[in-house]
């Protein structure tokens, strides 16, 4: 057995106004696993997810990834940790409005280590944006602006990627062309959590985990 | 990259960036201006009433000189003086009582004294008939007098017959001299005329120079006249000259302040609607540390350029104002440059820095779902 890259203990969310988003939840996922997330909405997915990437912390309970217990992180030791090891893809596609698709990669880049021009417009040629880098986000349609997401998620091959939705706003062809680049990840062996409705993603993954109103409900292995 | 970023996202909020710019520009000019003022128009203006004032004041010399002749000769003066065409303020002096304390009651010709006293600050206006008189400021505070109030001077003369003159109080004037203790006519009843003593203020031309040939002059015709150059003068026009540059100091300061409030509501509002995007560069790798970098350099952009063109109208506008109110030109003083500078980049780093951590005290997740 493969050691767990993210383990979840116990962990409790809690919202203002007495939401309970999430529920003693434990969870160990391993390297290389491919783990798909489903359940219905309002159940609490994006909740865990932005608990997995630092953007949110748990109210109760202990996250390890990597082997290292994050209830200690600062704000910047998250960020530090996130831009190192962890790949976004959020439900909706945040980009920073004022610059282009290419610049949106490119900043990742920057704050990771350095841009590289030449690897951004790669990145974004192979997921079929060569001719629409110079555009700006409110200048690409949804599918197009939700690819440049996925870009800007993968261009620091990050070791966890971790994806709300990736494919729910496309059309047929452009959710196969989001599918390919996760069947390239799976073969890479990368380890994927994913956010997904999607019956044909859905296929790809190790693992099913069902969860409902904050609580994993029951898991599925293939 | 960040540089690039901070230039893209400024001009991404044309609307908001110029609005702040607008208002730091002002406050920059403020600056420029008022620092202007302060460093240069006052050694200007001081040259330049120098020019239109007087600059001597002609006494008789001789005390003991008997009436007539002292008569005579000052008519003699007064020829002289017309026919050069040297501009003259005639003064005439009487000690009088009011309320039954002593003050000193000069006439003099209104439009002539006005022409050579620019630098006195007349509170209402100089006394255009019989009847109108203008007090000096301390004998106003003296006995509480307000303006269009009624005067009751009373002279004593050498036959023990009492003279009277009412008169309405036109004006208050400031000279930052001795001036201020005094009172002033431009027409006095025939039987006030007979005063005893007299004095001119004379703007001489070519100075000091000017001032030492005609007393020689003077000397050589026997005429018991002494020019002297009024160098005391300038007291006065040092004090008008500071109550002005406290004034537009003053001025300056609330609207400095005022601005500075402006501009540093608008500079955090500007931070904190964008909070969402903050979280998003925080999610792509940003640290507080690089967001406070970027934010501070928008800031700074924003910073120098409202600098730079605060500096050019503060200039620009100080020049105008020097014409206008004093007909002096300034020569831009390059030392307002770093203090406008720095004081413009104080302001706007203090803001951003208090939006900043405003910005980042939120957790990301929550300013991202948000709209
Ligand atoms: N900031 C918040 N304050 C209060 N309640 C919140 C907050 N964010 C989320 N919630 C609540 O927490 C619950 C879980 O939300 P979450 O976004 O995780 O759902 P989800 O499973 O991702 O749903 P969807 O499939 O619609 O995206 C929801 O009931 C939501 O209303
Ligand atoms: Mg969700």
């Amino acid at each position: 057995m493969s050691k767990a890259i993210i383990a979840l203990h116990q962990v409790h969310k809690y919202y203002l106004k007495g939401v309970h988003a999430l529920q003693d939840v434990n969870l160990s996922i391993e390297e290389g696993q491919w783990t798909a997330m489903m359940g219905p909405s309002g159940s609490g997915k994006t909740t865990l997810l932005n608990l997995l990437d630092g953007l949110d912390r748990p109210s109760l309970g202990r996250i390890e990834i990597l082997g290292i217990d994050t209830s200690r992180f600062s704000a910047d030791n998250w960020t530090v940790f996130r831009r190192e090891n962890i790949g976004l893809v959020f439900q909706q596609f945040y980009l920073i409005p004022y610059l282009t698709a290419l610049e949106n990669v490119m900043l990742a880049q920057y704050y990771h280590s350095m841009a590289d021009k030449r690897q951004a417009q790669k990145s974004l040629e192979e997921i079929g944006l060569g001719a629409r880098m110079h555009h700006f986000p409110s200048e690409l349609s949804g599918g197009e602006q939700q690819r440049v997401c996925i870009a800007r998620a993968l261009i620091n091959e990050p070791k966890i990627i971790l994806a709300d939705e990736p494919t729910g706003n496309l059309d047929e062809d452009n959710e196969k062309i989001v599918m390919d680049i996760f069947h390239k990840l799976d073969a890479e062996r990368k380890t994927v959590l994913m956010v997904t409705h999607n019956p044909n993603l859905g296929r790809l993954a190790d693992r099913r985990i069902y969860l409902e109103h904050g609580r994993v409900k029951h898991e599925h292995w293939v | 990259m960040i540089l690039k970023m901070a230039q893209k996202s400024l001009f991404a909020n044309a609307r908001n960036t110029l609005w702040i710019l607008a208002a730091l520009s002002v406050s920059a000019s403020l600056i420029a201006m008022f620092a202007t003022v302060s460093f240069d128009l006052e050694k200007k203006m001081t040259t330049a009433l120098r020019k239109s004032g007087p600059n001597a004041a002609a006494f008789f010399h001789l005390q003991g000189a008997g009436r007539e002749a002292q008569s005579g000769d000052w008519r003699t003066f007064r020829k002289i003086i017309r026919q050069r065409g040297i501009p003259a303020a005639w003064l005439s002096f009487e000690i009088v009582t009011v309320q039954g304390k002593p003050v000193i009651l000069a006439l003099a010709d209104s439009k002539e004294l006005a022409r050579l006293t620019p630098s006195w600050f007349v509170m209402g206006s100089r006394p255009k008939e019989e009847g109108e008189c203008m007090v000096g400021k301390r004998v106003a505070d003296l006995w509480k007098l307000r303006l269009g109030e009624h005067l009751l001077m009373q002279s004593l003369r050498a036959g023990g017959s009492v003279k009277k003159m009412n008169c309405r109080i036109t004006g208050f004037v400031l000279s930052g001299d001795e001036n201020e203790d005094r009172i002033f006519v431009s027409h006095a009843p025939l039987e006030f005329r007979d005063f005893r003593l007299h004095s001119a203020l004379l703007s001489i031309p070519q100075g000091e120079e000017g001032i030492q040939k005609m007393n020689q002059g003077l000397h050589e015709s026997g005429i018991s006249i002494e020019i002297k150059a009024l160098r005391e003068i300038v007291y006065g026009e040092r004090a008008t000259l500071k109550k002005i540059v406290l004034l537009s100091g003053t001025a300056s300061l609330t609207v400095f302040i005022l601005t500075v409030l402006g501009v540093s509501s608008a500079l955090l509002s500007r931070i904190l609607e964008r909070k969402k995007e903050l979280a998003l560069l925080q999610a792509v790798g940003a640290t507080g540390r690089s967001l406070g970098g970027f934010l501070l350099l928008e800031a700074l952009l924003i910073a120098v350029t409202a600098s730079v063109i605060g500096c050019a109208v503060g200039t620009l506008l100080s020049e105008w104002l020097a014409r206008k109110i004093f007909y002096v030109s300034v020569t831009p003083q390059w030392i307002t440059l770093p203090i406008t500078f720095v004081i413009t980049l104080i302001v706007s780093v203090i803001a951003a820095g208090l939006g900043v951590m405003r910005a980042l005290s939120l957790e990301p997740a929550i300013a991202l779902r948000g709209e």
